[in-house]
């Protein structure tokens, strides 16, 4: 998130479109703070959760429509003049020319200009700026020119008009424009709102254009970089923003630098000249990616043998191994061999009937994790003979956190470390040892191979510090820091590092191999001393306080402790804050400079996330977005699905999309899988009438290992269920607490039915559509003596189906039909 | 019928308990009434009065210790001594009740035995004193009940004069069902004995009207619901054939019956009547208290 | 007596997250126990011996329509005149040095009077160890200077623990704030220490009435009621002996001796 959740006490209106209080109850306490202040809350929800008991407006939305809904508030802001104009001209791309070529959905009946039917692509090369005679963007700062981005994205959302929002989301017109309102008036020099997200705009077909277009609205009101604004990402595990950090992700390297494709990567310099763009703080991408290769490698990795670039696996192709990806080519026949450490798609993933199915035609199966999931026992999951199962299935028992060092890195960047309460029983092992040792045993096995595509691995090492079992999860993390790996002088030939020491900032790294660096964005969380006295920052422990509200003496927060991204954007054109109010950052003309003669600095209450002597009428000094090429907020941006986020109906849905021809997303991924395993409904079918959604429960934690193995937790709720409201449930002939059947062309499931007030049927285009919710947490393992503990597993009703640009599956909005009984 | 309110959900026993620690404090009382109203003449009431005390008591202690979640720890109700909680003055009267009884029918057993000749005199003062514990006895149990937060009970003002009058009832009745079945001749002790029971289910009866009255007049829809269950629900067959006429109104009439025509057939009948009655009248309270 | 502790639970910050009802399952070690199908998200439906925290999901529509979903956790109230503390009636049930009411399990013995004594139905019966049991205030860490275990895991400090008379003083500005914020029946249940039970230790703030959470809107100690109950009886009894004197006494009725 570019945001804080300490700093939401200071938005003057936070909209959750995510069920924040439920599945992110500790962060809300910022929101229960802003609102003990005054601050208006909205929740955007298909249901009345525990987070709209807690606001002062619920939306209710039909699943599936938040670009429609995003785009009414982006329509509305520029229609009502309630954008924050200083702000959208000079610190986003809105007055930026486009090639003239390029045409919106609006004209293009739900597509943008270049799509090739035929391959299913977008051919983006009218997707761009013009450019003047220097190779400069072209800009009209009145932003009247109808080739402006500004003019563009108008003419792109002037169909999301309220009633179409009303039609398509089925949210009330008065509500919407009520909201609308609220929202978008809550902006300016004065004021800022923030909203959260989380899964219920990224599991869509088109979950990063749901995200992109809350992005726009927020840079269209002036709210990134500023205190109480901010775009409110809220992760899941405990841990998932370090494992993105880190990368344990399918295409891409530590640090947010892609995974080399094969045919696209040959070599380090096609890489790094094809990764690396030619304008903001990225320039510096081959420093952070040599160092890395430097890390992975060793003394092995030299300039000669392109710092070991060559030993890197490629990938095939875009979409190839992610998470889907990977259970398709399970299932058949092309990967026989799996790793689960960790996780449990067995019940988690989407489509877990094929999961199963696929898991099950493996040769090996290793699941290590901290209880028997039903992962581990696929081989005898409901409706499999065991006998049939011939993938070979080892258990290797994980210690869970309080058993070991190590960091986690949550939602807000921050880097936090935990120490080791107990020792792990018996033989159970940390993931860190396990990965550990059995690398070394991997080397040994591999020691005498000529191969080249060997050296690598061979290369690496898997030892931190004195006993290669047992890794010291510090060396770990300074590795991750980086360091030199020789001895580095100034210009003077003062010595800055001594080999080995750890780097204290990202701007020391090279791509000469003097410096390695595990994820370059984490560099600062280990510093040491002179006497080489390792100090770990992510163990800070001063709580914030009235001097310091963001809490910079707690954690380290990547990059370089900067607790609200972009901040710069904090101050206006010329340094000043916004208003006194809502500062953060500012120019403080008389602080000394860079230099003994020179004066100027950024200061304030946050790290700045910007050149700290750049004054702001240098050049470049009035740019707030350094990670971008081009410096500045993007209205406009390249995805593989459009610059512009487009509302498509979601691959099942039980009506045609009213704002254009295009029923879906033109270029999502629908994988085809042998066998019907992947079999989707059609639109309005009359077999799968309801819409559908899953989700989670405060009480209960993902596939519900971690709770429903808990008496404590797994007694808060009865059993599996699905929320169903009165009018369904009248029109099914149920009462509270009934078995029903819920299926879909994948699967069936059977719950108990919540009928409840809590869910209300959606007014679409003047028809009833009815919604139901089912939380996903049940599965066929549990605790003998409390029934309720197993159930049915809700993703055997869920589709193969992704996201074009990260191939999310889309398990938030898909359609059902529901049977009074045990069918 | 509480809302969120809970129960102890006494079990069965602990009305049968109720009951026959009642009897035994309302047989006592009449006893000692019985014996200073003249010893002689009314020497056998007296004698059947106190047995039957000891008797109804001897299994009082024992439920109640039966009861309990730790019965090891029964004793732990004499350690200390709480004006404010009915049932530890409860303990401690059933503690001297239980001496009181005991050395009456002792005494008793001696002059019977023929081992002491007239004892009436300690016997009066253990009587008075064992009177008072007797009908503490009997009416405790609906005093504690209504500090309680039941809705049935704690509205109700009557419970203690209602189970007190119950007491003396059931041990009247008791005592000349006792008295009948061994001497089948109607004895002037069994017909003075019939009065006292008629006079005191008469008590009885407008203490249960001043209870349906005193919740009624409360108000409060909960204990309202729970009287419902006495007076038009479930219990309701038990509460007005049982307990209101067979066990009130028939025994009241019947005793009219006997002022003119004493029977010892016509006070046995009554007897069992009134006792079926108190049982069933302070059963259906317990039970529609606890819903 | 050390200056009284308490708890103020401020019911319109509660996300109904439960952490305070595990929390306290978690400290106190209290075992499993089955839920029941009570059509909401709520388990259990009463106070149990395992569950001393619970909270309670209460849907009502709000004037405007929408709908209204009320979070409470509820907790023993820990009166200052305790009807359980009174019933009991071996002094297992006694207050502490800092004015909470707490169950001696040492020298309980199961009678129960105190589960039908509770104005708030909170005293609940142990099968297995044949005692009664209720919130504790965590009487083990407010000796040991922490705060109960419910508060310390409330994410939104819904649940505070401190002195008493310091806590109602912020529990009467936050009923301001909320009024000016348009909750106009935002009241404070229990706080008043002349109100009723002689005011609740741990006391609440609640945005309805207090029936709408099925608390009694003015809760009565039971004990109240010995005075008048005892008189009737004594009166009872009156009548009874006097009626049992006379029917001896009375000449001429019935045949001889
Ligand atoms: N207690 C608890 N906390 C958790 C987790 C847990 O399992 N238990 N999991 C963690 C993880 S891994 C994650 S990723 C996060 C997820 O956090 P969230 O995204 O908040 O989680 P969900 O409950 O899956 O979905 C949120 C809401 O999206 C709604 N919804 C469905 N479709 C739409 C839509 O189209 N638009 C809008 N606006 N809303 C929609 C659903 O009704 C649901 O209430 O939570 C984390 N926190
Ligand atoms: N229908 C539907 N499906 C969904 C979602 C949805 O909203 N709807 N949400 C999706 C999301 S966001 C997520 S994150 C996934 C989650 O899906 P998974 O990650 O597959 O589910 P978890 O239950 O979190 O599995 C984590 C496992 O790690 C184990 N574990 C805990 N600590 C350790 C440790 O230290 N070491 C090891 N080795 N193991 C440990 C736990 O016991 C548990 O079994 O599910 C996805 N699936
Ligand atoms: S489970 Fe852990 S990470 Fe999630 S809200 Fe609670 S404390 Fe935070
Ligand atoms: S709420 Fe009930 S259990 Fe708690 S102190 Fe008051 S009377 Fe006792
Ligand atoms: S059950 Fe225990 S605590 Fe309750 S009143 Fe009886 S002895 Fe006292
Ligand atoms: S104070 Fe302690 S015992 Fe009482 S509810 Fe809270 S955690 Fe449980
Ligand atoms: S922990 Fe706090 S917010 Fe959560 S349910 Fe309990 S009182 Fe409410
Ligand atoms: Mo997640």
């Amino acid at each position: 998130m570019t945001t804080n959740l300490i700093d939401i006490q200071n938005s003057d209106v936070i909209m959750a479109t995510s069920n924040m209080a439920e599945n992110h109850p500790v962060g809300f306490q910022w929101v229960m703070k802003a609102k003990e202040r005054g601050a208006k809350f909205i929740h955007v929800d298909p249901r009345f959760t525990r987070t709209s008991a807690a606001a002062d407006i619920h939306v209710p939305i039909r699943s599936g429509t938040n670009i429609a809904f995003f785009g009414g508030l982006i329509n509305y802001a520029i229609q009502n003049n309630l954008y924050f104009k200083d702000y959208v001209v000079h610190y986003t791309n809105a007055p930026y020319l486009i090639d003239p070529a390029f045409k919106t959905a609006t004209d293009g009946n739900g597509l943008f200009t270049g799509f090739d039917a035929a391959k299913g692509t977008y051919d983006r090369t009218s997707w761009k700026y013009q450019l003047d005679g220097e190779g400069n963007p072209k800009r009209d700062l009145t932003l009247k020119d109808p080739n402006s981005v500004f003019q563009l994205m108008r003419r792109h959302y002037s169909r999301y008009t309220p009633q179409m929002v009303e039609r398509v989301c089925g949210i009330p017109q008065a509500k919407f424009e009520e909201v609308a309102k609220l929202f978008c008036s809550n902006s300016g020099p004065e004021k800022t709102g923030t909203i959260t997200y989380a899964l219920n705009l990224t599991q869509h077909t088109n979950g990063v254009e749901n995200i992109r277009a809350l992005c726009m609205l927020q840079l269209l009101l002036g709210n990134i970089g500023r205190p109480g604004g901010g775009v409110t990402a809220l992760r899941g595990h405990a841990n998932v923003q370090g494992a993105t950090d880190l990368e344990l992700l399918y295409h891409e390297l530590p640090g947010y630098m892609a995974q080399p494709l094969r045919d696209a990567h040959p070599d380090l310099t096609a890489y790094l000249e094809k990764e690396t763009p030619k304008g903001g703080f990225w320039v510096n991408k081959p420093k952070f990616f040599v160092s890395l290769l430097k890390a992975f490698y060793g003394d092995a990795a030299t300039k000669d043998n392109e710092f070991g670039y060559q030993w890197l696996p490629k990938r095939a192709s875009a979409d190839a191994y992610s998470h889907q990806h990977i259970f398709v080519d399970m299932y058949n026949g092309v990967i026989k061999g799996f790793l689960a450490l960790g996780q449990n798609p067995a019940v988690g993933g989407p489509n877990a009937k094929l999961a199963r199915s696929a898991m099950q035609r493996l040769d090996w199966l290793v699941v290590k994790d901290i209880f028997l999931t039903e992962t581990a026992e696929v081989w005898k999951a409901p409706g499999t003979d065991p006998k049939t199962v011939k993938t070979e299935v080892f258990f290797m028992p994980a210690a869970p956190a309080a058993e070991k060092d190590g960091s986690l890195t949550n939602t807000m960047r921050l880097i936090q470390w935990h120490e080791k309460a107990v020792n792990p029983p018996g033989d159970v092992t940390s993931d860190a040892e396990f990965v550990c040792t059995l690398a070394q045993r991997l080397q040994k096995l591999y020691a005498g191979s000529k191969k080249e595509r060997d050296r690598g691995f061979l290369a690496a090492s898997f030892k931190y510090g004195s006993n290669p079992n047992e890794p010291e999860m510090v060396e770990v993390l300074k590795e991750v820091n980086g360091y030199a790996t020789e001895e580095i002088v100034d210009k003077d030939g003062k010595p800055v590092y001594k080999k080995g020491q750890a780097l204290s900032s990202f701007a020391h790294m090279t791509d000469d191999g003097k410096t390695a660096g595990g994820c370059w964005i984490y560099t600062g969380v280990t510093v040491e001393d002179a006497d080489g006295k390792l100090i770990n920052k992510a163990n800070a422990r001063k709580p914030a306080d009235e001097k310091d509200y963001l809490g910079h003496g707690w954690g380290f927060a990547w990059p370089a402790n900067r607790r609200i991204l972009y901040n710069r954007a904090a101050a206006d054109l010329a340094g000043k804050p916004w208003s006194e109010k809502k500062k953060l950052i500012w120019w403080d003309a008389e602080a000394p400079g860079n230099a003994p003669d020179k004066k100027g600095k950024w200061v304030g209450l946050d790290v700045p996330d910007f050149n700290p002597f750049l004054a702001p009428d240098a050049k470049n000094g009035d740019k707030p977005f350094i990670m971008r090429t081009d410096l500045v907020g993007g209205f406009f941006g390249p995805l593989n699905d459009g610059p512009f986020p487009e509302h498509y109906e979601p691959i099942e849905s039980p009506v045609k999309n009213l704002l254009s021809k295009q029923q879906n997303n033109p270029v999502a991924k629908i994988w085809k899988v042998p066998d019907q395993k992947n079999e989707l409904a059609g639109v309005g079918s009359t077999d799968y009438p309801y819409v559908i959604t899953t989700y989670r429960l405060t009480e209960h934690h993902l596939s519900g290992v971690m709770s429903r193995y808990l008496p404590m937790l797994a007694e808060l709720h009865y059993s599996h269920f699905t929320e169903i409201s009165h009018e369904l449930a009248k029109e099914l002939g149920l009462t509270n607490g009934d078995m029903v059947t819920v299926m879909t062309p994948r699967g069936k499931i059977h719950v108990r039915a919540m009928v409840t007030n809590r869910f209300k049927p959606f007014i679409i285009d003047g028809k009833t559509v009815h919604q139901i919710g089912v939380p996903w947490h049940w599965g066929y393992n549990g605790i003998e003596q409390l029934p309720g503990s197993k159930g049915d597993i809700t993703n055997d009703l869920s589709a193969t189906v992704g996201d074009p640009n990260v191939y999310i599956q889309e398990t938030k909005a898909f359609v059902c039909n529901v049977k009074k009984g045990v069918v | 019928m509480g809302g969120l309110l809970q129960s102890a959900h006494w079990p069965f026993l602990i009305d049968v308990y109720f009951f026959l620690g009642g009897l035994a404090g309302g047989a006592f009382v009449i006893a000692t009434a019985a014996l200073i109203v003249d010893s002689v003449r009314y020497r056998d009431v007296s004698r059947v009065g106190y047995y039957l005390a000891l008797v109804a008591l001897v299994p009082c202690p024992v439920i109640l210790i039966v009861d309990l979640g730790v019965p090891v720890r029964f004793m732990n109700m004499v350690m200390t001594f709480n004006p404010r909680s009915p049932m530890s003055m409860g303990a401690w009267a059933l503690l001297g009740f239980s001496a009181a009884a005991f050395l009456a029918a002792l005494l008793t057993l001696l002059e019977d035995l023929g081992k002491a000749r007239n004892l009436s005199r300690p016997k009066t003062v253990i009587g008075v004193v064992g009177g008072f514990l007797g009908f503490f006895l009997a009416a405790y149990p609906g005093v504690l009940l209504g500090a309680t937060a039941r809705p049935l009970w704690i509205n109700a003002h009557t419970l203690g004069a209602l189970f007190l009058a119950v007491g003396a009832s059931s041990g009247a009745a008791a005592m000349a069902l006792v008295l009948a079945a061994l001497s089948r001749r109607s004895g002037d002790g069994i017909a003075r004995l019939a009065t006292t029971t008629v006079l005191a289910v008469v008590i009885q009866l407008v203490a249960m009207i001043g209870f349906v009255w005193s919740v009624r007049a409360s108000g409060s829809a909960p204990a309202l619901n729970a009287l419902a269950l006495i007076t038009s629900g479930p219990y309701s067959m038990l509460f007005w054939g049982g307990a209101i006429v067979a066990g009130s109104v028939l025994p009241i009439l019947l005793g009219l019956v006997g002022l003119m025509r004493p029977s010892v057939g016509l006070t046995a009948v009554t007897s069992v009547l009134v006792l079926v009655g108190g049982f069933l009248v302070k059963t259906l309270i317990m039970a529609a208290g606890q819903v | 007596m050390a200056r009284t502790l308490a708890m103020f639970t401020d019911t319109s910050l509660c996300i109904g997250c439960r952490a305070c009802q595990v929390a306290c399952k978690q400290w106190n070690e209290l075992g499993l126990e089955l839920p029941e199908w009570t059509g909401t998200y709520q388990n259990h439906t009463h106070f149990t011996d395992k569950t001393f925290r619970l909270v309670r999901f209460i849907e009502e529509p709000k004037p405007s329509g929408d709908l209204a979903w009320l979070l409470m956790s509820d907790v023993c109230k820990h009166c200052a005149d305790a009807g359980c503390l009174n019933a009991c009636p071996t002094g297992a049930i006694y207050r502490t040095q800092f004015g909470t009411v707490n169950i001696n399990q040492d020298v309980c013995n199961g009678c129960r009077y105190c589960v039908s004594a509770c104005p708030f139905g909170v005293v609940s019966f142990n099968e297995n160890t044949g005692t009664a049991k209720k919130c504790t205030f965590c009487n083990d860490r407010i000796h040991n200077g922490l705060g109960p275990a419910c508060a310390k895991a409330c994410p939104t400090e819904s649940i505070q623990f401190g002195f008493r008379d310091e806590l109602v003083g912020r529990a009467q500005k936050r009923v301001e704030t909320l009024k000016a914020m348009g909750f106009k029946d935002a009241q404070l249940y229990g706080a008043d220490s002349s109100g009723f039970l002689g005011g609740l230790n741990a006391f609440f703030l609640l945005l309805s009435k207090p029936s709408t959470y099925g608390l009694p809107e003015n809760p009565k100690l039971p004990q109240k009621n010995i005075f008048v109950d005892s008189l009737l009886s004594i009166g009872s009894a009156l009548l009874v002996g006097i009626g049992a004197l006379v029917a001896f006494r009375q000449r001429g009725t019935g045949g001889e001796a």
